[in-house]
């Protein structure tokens, strides 16, 4: 070699013997040249196994992989590349490993030997983590399934005696018709009141808890679809209130789209629901926000959509405001307004389910807001 | 119509003995003309309709022209019922109707699937089962043909 080449070769061995991924380098009949510090050190073998070997002899046998044996005899004639090949080395022994495999034929000048390249990545960790993820999502699936299944017994079996004080609580009514003295007829009256409360009851605890367990593959939702939708439902309410709802320019997301709908049916009627005096009003609103470290082309990236949902009713004093995110939770006394207080509740677990938070604030009097923050894109909770 | 006159045999499957005891007062109320037999599971059910068992004799047992059926019920439920019954070349013309508390989307659909003619989920209240029984009267015994 020249001087010049010398350098060279020097300057290239040096690279090999100081990367931190293990390397080989084999001749035309796959024997081993040259094995790095990391391939010596990665497999604990002394350069002396090592070096001349054929690889499928190496150590106990482990690199005998006849699939990768056969590819690299395919490429020396080819000079061809293979990339990301997954080999198993050493199967069912303790030090079974999983490697991606890089090889690449080097050209060498006035040279009949050509070289083959093997640059390895060890997977092993990341594998055997990712295996474990996919059992544990398995297993919290399973238990989804099994908690749906409890969830909809329960409910049904806890259904059953309520129908029963209702059907036979109508009945002695009908029959005591005039037999029954006032104080009488007001406690059937509250039992039966209280008895169809708990069907409520069940019937939220149930949807709750179907937040977690039914949940659909998102897809793109236009919130704007599912505003209007929300709207139509509570034609009613609106028509009997004349309250409306103004609906600025909402985003497409990619979410449940079960989950948005109950998210924004919760939201805005309790913008209708909890109103003063005044002619309920309810504004939503959505603005991009979070704008992260501009990208190359200069553009800003956006890191997440801020949805409000106001309204003009009562609101609420601040101290409450993380309280009333909590199931069951009611400010106002059960005469005062409807409602089993899970509608916030609800809000939160559909606001999580998708990554995102829910906040609200308000003045006494004046109104309430509620403040979404929705994350993209999305990042989907287990 | 019912041309021969005779009243209709009504046959109700509930295991649920109030429930049982409320539809039938309920069809009382809405004066329906009919006879009115029950059973307390799928398997009486299937006896009944099959003249098996303690239903060996069919004037003990006179076929139903409409059947009103639960679907959850131990020992076999309504939804096994419903698929043996519309499977019999016998039974299959019965028309059936399922009463049950569910109003879950998959048992609607499931339960036409097998072969039901209707799906009523039970009202909460007398007054609203009174309502149900008085419609399916008129629906099934005045407008609609019975097979004979």
């Amino acid at each position: 070699m020249t001087g010049r080449e010398l350098a060279g070769s020097l300057y290239a061995a040096s690279i090999v013997d100081t990367v931190r991924e293990p390397l080989l380098l084999l001749s035309n009949d796959l024997r081993v040249v040259t094995a790095n510090a990391a391939f010596l050190k990665t497999f604990g073998a002394p350069a002396a196994q090592v070096e001349g070997r054929y690889l499928h002899d190496i150590g106990g046998g482990e690199w005998h992989v006849p699939e990768l044996r056969r590819l690299l005899e395919e490429m020396l004639p080819a000079d061809a590349e293979l990339r990301d090949f997954e080999i198993e080395v050493g199967p069912g022994t303790p030090g079974q490993r999983t490697f991606l495999l890089n090889a690449k034929r080097l050209e060498q000048r006035d040279s009949e030997v050509h070289l083959i390249l093997l640059a390895f990545e060890d997977v092993t960790e990341r594998r055997r983590l990712e295996h474990a993820l996919r059992a544990a999502m398995a297993e919290l699936e399973r238990s989804n399934q099994e908690l749906e299944g409890f969830a909809s017994i329960a409910s049904h079996d806890l259904q059953e005696p309520l129908r029963k004080i209702l059907a036979f609580g109508e009945r002695l009514a009908s029959v005591s018709e005039g037999h029954l003295p006032d104080k009488g007829r007001d406690y059937l009256g509250r039992m039966t009141a209280a008895a169809a409360r708990m069907q409520t009851l069940i019937n939220d605890v149930l949807s709750l808890s179907r937040v977690s367990t039914r949940r659909e593959a998102w897809r793109p939702v236009d919130l704007n679809t599912v505003v209007a939708g929300v709207v139509s439902d509570l034609e009613n309410t609106l028509l009997k209130t004349g309250g409306c709802v103004d609906i600025g320019s909402l985003p497409t997301v990619a979410a449940d789209p079960t989950q948005m709908r109950q998210l924004f049916q919760n939201l805005i009627s309790n913008g209708l629901k909890f109103c003063s005096g005044r002619t309920p009003q309810v504004r939503i609103t959505a603005t991009a926000c979070g704008l992260g470290p501009a990208d190359r082309a200069g553009a800003a990236a956006q890191t997440a959509w801020q949805i409000v949902v106001a309204d003009n009713g009562i609101g609420f004093e601040p101290r409450y405001a993380e309280r009333i995110f909590r199931p069951f939770e009611r400010l106002h006394a059960r005469e005062a307004y409807e409602g089993t207080g899970i509608g916030l509740a609800l809000c939160r677990r559909i606001v999580q389910n998708h990554g995102g938070t829910i906040t609200a604030d308000a003045v006494p009097g004046s109104g309430a807001r509620f403040v979404i923050h929705l994350p993209t894109p999305l990042k989907e909770r287990a | 119509m019912n041309t021969t006159g005779r009243p209709i045999v009504i046959l109700i499957a509930d295991d649920d003995t109030e429930d049982r005891q409320l539809t039938s007062d309920a069809l009382d109320e809405s004066r329906l003309r009919n006879e009115l037999y029950m059973v307390n599971d799928g398997e009486e059910l299937m006896q009944y309709l099959r003249h098996q068992g303690r239903y060996e004799d069919p004037a003990a047992a006179p076929r139903p022209g409409l059947i009103l059926l639960d679907l959850a019920m131990p020992k076999k439920d309504g939804r096994e019922a419903l698929a043996e019954i519309k499977n019999d070349p016998d039974l299959r013309q019965i028309p059936v109707i399922v009463m049950t508390t569910s109003s879950a989307e998959e048992d609607i659909c499931r339960s036409y699937d097998l072969g039901a003619s209707s799906y009523v989920t039970k009202p909460v209240s007398f007054a609203a089962l009174v309502e149900v029984m008085k419609g399916i009267g008129r629906y099934w015994f005045e407008i609609v043909e019975l097979p004979s």
